[in-house]
């Protein structure tokens, strides 16, 4: 399966309105929410969405009577998760980021590691799409364990795209979102912020190595700039979509435009096949 | 008994602290001697996240904590512990807050501060 990443390092730049307009298009896609951290794909749909698997991260678990309270494993700890008391060592787990050094520094093998819950993933199929997305618990610090399992839920065999709509910014989780894809999209929000926000997230992406072009989003104008900048860097303009109230109600009542405006479907039917060229 | 205070200065006199996780400083002090205090500072009052358990670590051989507030992940550590904390109230210095406690005046916390 061909994995394309929709991402665009401003938040509220339009990359779940691309992912989800676009993917509508196509007569058999998946749909994958990677933002684990704030998940909305799924609110576009009416169905029930069934619990897939519940994602574990590990969690050191001390074994106090070989422990001595030497204190290596807390001067380890860059995140103050293990704590070194008088007559006990503590784990704090809300603090932890699973990196498994403090097992390795410890010269009593007094730590051992224990599966906690850190999220979950859910499905759902609606008509022509297979949604799945990642819900990363309350209070848990990494997001990697989550995207990760999720990304391994996107069926393998199979001629169809899957989309995944990335998270914002251009931090672990989106590069974790970027590993191993196909494709990136770019959603370029047509502001300055956007613009800026751009620049970066083009440089993680090609860094990674993964092909890449943009669509503009809520477009005022003719954005030479933007278009210019486009030329002389040879990055592609697979389509450019207006700053539009219309779009923005259907959007905000949980509707894909594409379903229903004839206009908006016209410009993503261009952009997909725009994209099928390049892949 | 060995009792932590969270202090502004690195002195006897020093005004308390209104932090606990991002105090300048700790005054750690045996209640039998209680002019002679051991100044440890809070290099932890920086940190990103985490300084509430990290500050517990720099105090992590006293009985007993006498401080403004102690948020969650600092009253669950010291909790573990077995350190029992103290609200110091409106006490002004380390001196008013031990009389306080000797005098049963002061409140245990057991509900840590609410995240902002």
């Amino acid at each position: 399966m061909k994995k394309i990443v929709i991402l665009s390092g401003k938040g509220g730049a339009g990359k779940t309105t691309v992912t989800l307009n676009l993917s509508s298009l196509f007569n058999q896609a998946t749909v994958v929410d990677c933002d684990v951290e704030e998940p909305n794909i799924h609110l576009f749909f009416p169905n029930q969405f069934t619990s897939q698997e519940i994602v574990y991260r590990n969690l050191p678990e001390i074994d106090q009577t070989r422990c001595t309270h030497c204190g290596k494993c807390s001067q380890f700890c860059q995140f103050n998760a293990l704590i070194t008391g008088k007559k006990k060592t503590v784990v704090i787990p809300t603090l932890c980021h699973d990196c498994g050094g403090c097992a390795l520094v410890c010269p009593e093998k007094a730590i051992s590691f224990v599966p906690h819950p850190a999220g979950e993933i859910f499905k759902n199929h609606d008509q022509s799409l297979n949604i799945l997305y990642g819900l990363l618990h309350t209070g848990e610090r990494s997001a990697i364990p989550v995207i990760t399992t999720l990304k391994n839920c996107i069926p393998e065999n199979s001629d169809q795209i899957a989309f995944l709509d990335a998270p914002p910014g251009a931090a672990c989780s989106t590069v974790t979102t970027l590993e191993d894809v196909d494709y990136a999209l770019i959603v370029v929000e047509a502001t300055p912020f956007g613009i800026s926000d751009f620049k970066l997230i083009k440089q993680l992406v090609a860094s990674m190595e993964i092909p890449y072009s943009i669509v503009i989003n809520k477009a005022t104008g003719e954005h030479d700039d933007l278009k210019k900048y486009c030329r002389e860097n040879s990055i592609k303009i697979l389509g450019i979509i207006p700053a539009d109230y219309k779009i923005a109600t259907l959007y905000a009542t949980g509707k894909i435009g594409v379903n229903y405006d004839e206009e908006y479907r016209n410009v993503f039917k261009s952009i997909k096949d725009n994209l099928l060229e390049l892949l | 008994m060995k009792i932590a205070f969270c202090l502004q200065e690195n002195h006897n006199d020093s005004q308390l602290a209104n932090r606990f996780g991002r105090t300048p400083w700790f005054g750690v002090i045996d209640d039998t001697k209680p002019e002679e205090v051991v100044f440890i500072e809070n290099d932890q009052k920086n940190q990103a996240h985490g300084a509430g358990s990290g500050a517990v670590q720099l105090i992590s051989d006293v009985d007993l904590v006498i401080a403004p507030e102690v948020g969650p992940n600092a009253l669950t550590t010291l909790q573990q512990l077995e350190i029992d904390a103290f609200y110091q109230g409106d006490s002004k210095n380390i001196k008013e807050g031990l009389t306080r406690w000797q005098a049963d005046k002061l409140t245990k916390v057991i509900i840590p501060k609410q995240k902002h």
